[in-house]
């Protein structure tokens, strides 16, 4: 017991290192507000050009470039993107890279989400909206994607939360966000409980989110009948 | 544990663990992980499976006379289960996928060998075979989950 609370809960260190932490949950926090919206936007995009048009070649390069995006681990295209893009001669920044990669990967993602909730949307409703005199941009901006956001909201939220999850990895490109600011505490200190408040830290900042989403899902299934 | 994210979970068995006694090999550090990861989410994902049963379900199996039991595994489950499909196979194409995060904690699977072959050749075509191996592990995944949860979808 004594080994646990030494090892793990050491409020000494806790103390030590809570400012360090706060820090990296910024950097955390701050690459999330990044990746997000620029995964959010990617993916509408992917969804509308996938959906929206008649051209077979678009429709088959957007499924063939979501199948791939989704079949590779996030890691992997990091790791590629961070390590193997300077043997180019392209060198991006950490942030960027990892940006870049989030992007790529969220897109995906986020597209297949919108696709099915803009699927989910009856013709109808872009007829009607076509036939009071509205552009078709704007029947999909005040029409369509506002019903087709609200029908998938519960997996947006859901891949948001997987997403700040993900931000995990951009500790392997050494960008010191929450859980790698705790690994190089923990290995200064040479004691766990640094990553241990970390992983505290992400449970209160994310299990709010997964009840909410709990909820939101389950809510959802009990009305259907 | 769906707040979680899997590396941390990881690295606090791989890493923190040990300091108890606790040693476990990076092998078994991530296979328990993941495990674990996904038992949660597959619980989320049953019971919602469960839950969104018309209760005259259970209550008719109830009434032909079998046990709870009986009705669980006879009536509710089966058709649970296949409402859970969908989520479940994304679910674990997720986590298979996570197990490239085993290379953070010098699990020597495909990324990690890549990346130390990558230092050794100076030349990153062995990430490119890495990203090339995945994605021909997956592709065919995510093909048959398509054709799994097309199969299996519940028709009313």
């Amino acid at each position: 017991m004594d080994a646990i609370l030494h090892n793990f809960f050491n409020i000494g260190v806790f103390q030590e290192v809570l400012p360090y932490l706060l820090q990296g949950l910024l950097t955390t926090v701050g690459l999330s507000a990044l990746v997000i919206p620029l995964g959010l936007a990617g993916g509408l995009f992917v969804a509308l050009a996938g959906t929206q048009t008649e051209n077979r070649l678009i429709r088959v390069l957007i499924a063939v470039y979501v199948d791939v995006f989704r079949a590779m681990p996030p890691l992997v295209l990091l790791i590629f993107i961070y390590f193997g893009f300077p043997f180019l001669g392209i060198e991006l920044p950490k942030l960027l890279a990892v940006a870049l990669g989030f992007l790529l990967n969220n897109a995906s993602y986020y597209g297949e989400i919108f696709r099915a909730g803009l699927l989910a949307v009856p013709q109808g409703q872009m007829e009607a909206a076509r036939s009071t005199g509205l552009t078709r941009l704007q029947a999909l901006t005040y029409v369509v994607v506002p019903q087709a956001t609200r029908n998938v909201l519960p997996d947006l939220i859901g891949n948001s939360i997987e997403v700040v999850k993900l931000t995990t990895l951009a500790s392997v490109v050494a960008l010191p966000e929450l859980l790698r600011v705790a690994r190089d505490a923990q290995s200064l200190l040479y004691n766990p409980s640094p990553i241990v408040l970390a992983a505290l830290i992400y449970l209160a900042l994310l299990w709010p989110l997964v009840r909410l989403l709990s909820r939101l899902e389950h809510k959802n299934m009990v009305g259907r009948h | 544990m769906r707040a979680l994210p899997p590396l941390v979970v990881i690295i606090i068995f791989f890493f923190a663990f040990p300091l108890i006694g606790l040693a476990m090999s990076a092998f078994t550090a991530t296979w328990l992980s993941l495990s674990l990861v996904l038992a949660a989410y597959a619980e989320e994902c049953i019971w919602g499976g469960i839950l969104s049963l018309p209760r005259g379900q259970a209550e008719a199996a109830r009434s032909t006379g079998l046990t709870w039991w009986q009705t669980m595994l006879y009536v509710i489950l089966p058709q649970a289960f296949r409402i859970a499909v969908p989520p479940l196979t994304n679910r674990v194409i997720a986590i298979s996928k996570n197990v490239a995060l085993g290379s953070v904690v010098a699990l020597s699977e495909v990324l990690n060998n890549a990346h130390s072959a990558t230092s050794n050749a100076g030349n990153p075509t062995p990430l490119t075979m890495a990203a090339a191996a995945y994605l021909v592990i997956f592709i065919p995944v995510i093909l048959a989950a398509r054709r799994l949860e097309a199969r299996w979808q519940w028709k009313i």
